[in-house]
């Protein structure tokens, strides 16, 4: 599967979703979430820059995240998202709806 | 939200740098990516590459982050419009046909709608007009038809209602004006005291007629109109308090109306308004019905609670005076319904047949479109290939289109403003509240709309075509421009059939209008209207006070008027036929059993000199005509019309009948019958009239009719100076020849075939236009086609008959449609037509006829082209 078919897989909400639990820790520019999603998901999850930066303005217009430039890990001028007091509030209310679902789903699929 | 707003506001602001800072995010990105290529072992060209492949479209990314963020909405827009201006400039012809096509079809929808928005969406020119009202009389045995009311049943009305905040009776009035200047007979009203409170009109200067005018023996008080004040008064403040002379009578001028009020509920303009004289014979029957009424609901009060009140008034009437009120009723109607009800539908249907013209004046626009997106292939393929998604490309497109049709929407109002001046110039004079036409706010957003929906309409169709297509097609026919696709010639041929089927409804209606007033013309209206000329006067009481004086003014002024040169015969006649005016009465005839109350049969009288049915040319069918020997005093004559013999003598002779008539106490014996008029209008049958010597009634008001050998319009000069030697003071008005009274019948007739039938040839011309342009680049084409034909030896009358049948098919889908939709709408017109049915075979077929031949014509010209293809050049080109 090629990561382009396989960015698919990643709706739009779902990828918003994880780009703002991957901002809770602190700031990351957009190369570093696209490198996280990787390496957390173990390459089950891919996503494709065409797909993720449309997806940060998109955040950024609805104020759920806020960026900054700064200074990257080799010292390049880089924009660094950062998530809003909204985009917490956001972030908690929709993972508990995700889990709630994953639960129900997990548990029907436990029981089949 | 504020804030937000204001950071949209900074962001559309500083949009360069953002486009800057976008670019710079996405470098970075592959930046690092290519560095990781690097790092992977890959030759630096090698890692840039891969990096741009992993990435997966920076230009369409691009595009998706603008549009992630709300303002780029609006810079693209922006963009999209000022590219398409530069797009339009680049092919001004292209430009130029496309906004005067669309300037035509809007210009001439809002010249139409400002007149409809003038005459019927508009208010009423007055304080709360919602709760004015217009009071009717009715009458059971005349099939509840409105009627006036006398004035003592309007008293009752008035102060017996409960719902009613106000009411006032009025009639239109003509008096002479006697001063220093020349005698003028100018229009005015006659109403009861609380008219200008109904109203609730300001006076400009002095002080508007009151309850305490309406006073027996009659008030000298005189309102005048701005317009006479300014013309005969030159404005002059001092004016209040003057007296003036009207009819003969001494009246003093208390107040001046306001500039812009005019009451249009009697005909003409009002010049002057006195109030009524309570005390006066004709406002003591209760038989003598001539008054109108509106009144002002008290608020909260609606149409229908009002109309109860009254109606409890006027049964409790019905009791008391059993003789005159017997099923007598009333009727109520909002006052501006009443007064531009019967308008309406006429308004409706212009609107309607104008919005089609705009309708076809859009097909052709989408051809035009279709025809030059084939040349912008490329262009679009090359901009969908630098990322532009396909609702990005239609969203350009339409930006385009409507840009193109507000471009046309404000030539378009230039083009309304002259159509409405030059409506102006033929709308009939009794079109109601036709002066109030402007640009108002809501002509404004009608256009502003119109061009809008207008825009998108046109451009819907071409923008989804040209935006759905095959990318590798696109680029692989290179610049050869490619062939139609089959979706496009479908789309056009459909815009011919839409175009063939609007112009058909608008032939068909035209042609039924056209023909309906063909009809109109022609119908004899029982008298001969060729080389008469009528004038009118009304003698003052005031010195003509006994019949005697009267008839004897009559008598001389037609003997006068006989010996001028050039007049063959002269009669006198009230009221005057196709005037406006009709006078009925009640009869008896003696002998038949008496009618219960409220059954009395009427019928509608003129009053005339001997000569007047000569003058007239209206045929004595038996017995004699009047001679100067019936006059007050000798045994009554009456003479009948067909009509009054038919309905009301049938089965006996007519000739020695007695009748008693209901005016003035006049009776008499039938000794003659003439021929039946169309006295209303030419499109009412003749009603029953009976005709009694002018000598006899006396009447002061009567119209002289001269027939002349000469041109009728040459003699008025000699009339004028014939009546003002007899009386200096008396001014003839109403001079005109009977053809232009003709005419003026049937004005309104005319004006609304004449518009339609304008639509209706634009819209033919505009459908042979596209007919023509469409077949024209089909033939282009597909010349390469016929070129190939025509090498393998097909004869050029075989492409000519080729082409011309895609046309004509095309051409008689479109007439199925229209014939069918012009049976369902052209009922909608019924109203409007005179013998001549809504479906009316010959106008269906003659119609069909004509657009097929002009569609023949239109398809002729490019099929006569694609003969003329040289096999050789044709096939050069591949």
């Amino acid at each position: 599967m090629s990561p382009q078919k396989k960015s698919d897989l990643l709706k739009q909400g779902t990828l918003e979703l994880l780009i703002l639990r991957l901002l809770r820790p602190g700031p990351l520019n957009g190369w570093d979430i696209m490198q996280r999603i990787q390496l957390v998901s173990g390459e089950v999850l891919s996503v494709t820059p065409g797909a993720l930066y449309p997806a940060l303005h998109r955040l950024e217009e609805r104020r759920l995240i806020s960026a900054v430039w700064g200074a990257s890990e080799n010292n390049r001028r880089a924009k660094f998202y950062g998530l809003t007091p909204a985009g917490r509030k956001q972030l908690e209310a929709e993972r508990e709806t995700w889990e709630r679902f994953a639960g129900a789903v997990a548990a029907i699929l436990r029981d089949a | 939200m504020l804030g937000r707003l204001w950071g949209r506001l900074r962001a559309l602001l500083r949009r360069g740098e953002m486009d800057r800072e976008l670019e710079e995010e996405l470098r970075y990105h592959l930046e690092r990516q290519t560095e990781q290529n690097l790092r992977d072992g890959m030759t630096p060209g090698e890692a840039r590459r891969a990096a741009l492949r992993a990435f997966g479209g920076v230009e369409q990314a691009r595009e998706l982050c603008r549009e992630a963020r709300g303002v780029w909405m609006i810079q693209d827009v922006w963009q999209d419009l000022r590219y398409g201006a530069r797009k339009l400039r680049k092919s001004p012809g292209f430009t130029l046909v496309a906004v005067l096509t669309l300037a035509l079809g809007i210009g001439a929808n809002t010249a139409i709608f400002s007149v409809v928005n003038a005459v019927l969406l508009r208010p009423l020119p007055f304080d709360q007009p919602e709760q004015l009202v217009r009071v009717f009389g009715t009458s059971a045995r005349r099939g509840n038809f409105s009627r006036p009311h006398s004035f003592l049943n309007f008293s009752d009305l008035r102060d017996q209602s409960r719902t009613f905040e106000s009411m006032a009776a009025y009639t239109g009035a003509t008096a002479a004006l006697s001063g220093a200047d020349a005698p003028e007979q100018i229009p005015g009203v006659i109403a009861s005291g609380d008219i200008f409170r109904v109203l609730r009109v300001r006076p400009l200067l002095g002080r508007l007629l009151t309850r305490e005018d309406e006073r027996p023996g009659g008030s000298p008080a005189v309102v005048i109109s701005h317009g006479l004040w300014r013309r005969r008064y030159g404005g002059d403040p001092q004016v209040v308090g003057r007296t003036i002379r009207l009819d003969g009578r001494e009246r003093e001028v208390v107040g001046v109306t306001p500039a812009d009020f005019s009451f249009e509920f009697v005909t003409g303009a009002a010049d002057f308004w006195m109030p009524i004289d309570p005390t006066a014979s004709a406002f003591q029957q209760r038989g003598a019905i001539f008054l109108e009424a509106i009144g002002r609901l008290k608020p909260g009060v609606s149409v229908g609670e009002a109309g109860a009140d009254l109606g409890v008034v006027s049964s409790r009437l019905e009791q008391q005076y059993q003789d005159s009120n017997t099923g007598v009723g009333v009727r109520l109607a909002p006052a501006q319904e009443e007064l531009v009800g019967d308008v309406r539908p006429t308004l409706l249907v212009l609107l309607g047949a104008v919005g089609f013209v705009l309708l076809i004046a859009c097909a052709n626009v989408a051809n035009l479109l279709l025809a030059r997106s084939a040349g912008r292939h490329r262009e679009i393929a090359v901009r969908s290939a630098l990322g532009a998604r396909r609702g990005r490309i239609v969203r350009q497109l339409l930006t385009e289109s409507v840009l193109l049709a507000f471009a046309g929407g404000l030539l378009g109002l230039l083009f309304a403003v002259w159509g409405v001046k030059l409506l102006s110039a033929f709308v009939p004079e009794n079109v109601p509240r036709f002066g109030e036409t402007s640009m108002d706010l809501r002509v404004l957003g009608f256009t502003l709309a119109a061009s809008v929906l207008t825009g998108l309409l046109f451009g819907i169709a071409p923008a989804l075509q040209s935006s759905r297509f095959d990318f590798n097609e696109a680029l692989k026919e290179g610049g050869r421009g490619g062939t139609e696709g089959r979706g496009r010639t479908r789309v056009r041929g459909l815009l011919i059939v839409t175009e063939v089927a609007l112009s058909l409804v608008l032939l068909v209606g035209a042609g039924l209008l056209i023909k309906s007033f063909a009809k109109l013309r022609n119908t004899d209206p029982g008298f001969d209207a060729s080389n008469t000329l009528t004038a009118s006067l009304s003698l003052a009481s005031v010195r003509y006070d006994t019949d005697e004086k009267i008839a004897d003014f009559f008598r001389l002024l037609v003997e006068r008027v006989r010996q001028l040169p050039g007049v063959e015969s002269v009669g006198a006649v009230t009221p005057l036929p196709l005037s406006g005016n009709n006078y009925s009465f009640s009869f008896t005839v003696a002998g038949q059993p008496p009618l219960p109350p409220g059954q009395r049969q009427s019928a509608s009288a003129r009053f005339v000199t001997p000569d007047y049915f000569r003058a007239q040319r209206i045929p004595l069918r038996a017995g004699r005509a009047f001679t100067e020997q019936d006059k007050a005093g000798a045994p009554g004559a009456i003479i009948v019309n067909e009509a009054f013999a038919r309905r009301y003598l049938p089965g006996v002779e007519p000739l020695g009948q007695r009748l008693s008539l209901g005016v003035n106490n006049i009776e008499g014996e039938v000794v003659g019958v003439v021929g039946d008029i169309r006295g209303g209008s030419l499109a009412t049958t003749p009603a029953p009239e009976y005709y009694v010597p002018e000598a006899v009634a006396a009447f002061t008001d009567v119209t002289l009719v001269v027939r002349t050998t000469v041109d009728p319009a040459s003699v008025a000069p000699a009339l004028r100076q014939v009546v003002s030697e007899m009386d200096k003071d008396q001014p003839l008005y109403d001079v005109r020849t009977m053809d232009a009274l003709l005419a003026r019948s049937v004005a309104r007739q005319r004006f609304s075939m004449a518009l339609i039938g304008v639509f209706a040839v634009l819209a033919m011309l505009l459908s042979a236009v596209g007919i023509f342009s469409v077949m024209s680049s089909l033939v282009a084409q597909r010349s390469h086609e016929i070129g190939i034909r025509l090498a393998l030896g097909a004869q050029p009358r075989d492409i000519l008959s080729m082409v011309v049948r895609h046309g004509l098919w095309l051409t008689l889908v479109g007439v199925a449609v229209g014939l069918a939709a012009a049976g369902a709408l052209t009922r909608l017109m019924s109203g409007m037509l005179y013998q001549v049915s809504a479906t009316d075979p010959f106008i269906y077929g003659g119609i069909t006829a004509l657009l097929a031949a002009v569609a023949l014509l239109a398809c002729y010209v490019p099929a006569r082209r694609a003969t003329k293809v040289d096999p050789l050049t044709a096939l050069r080109y591949e």
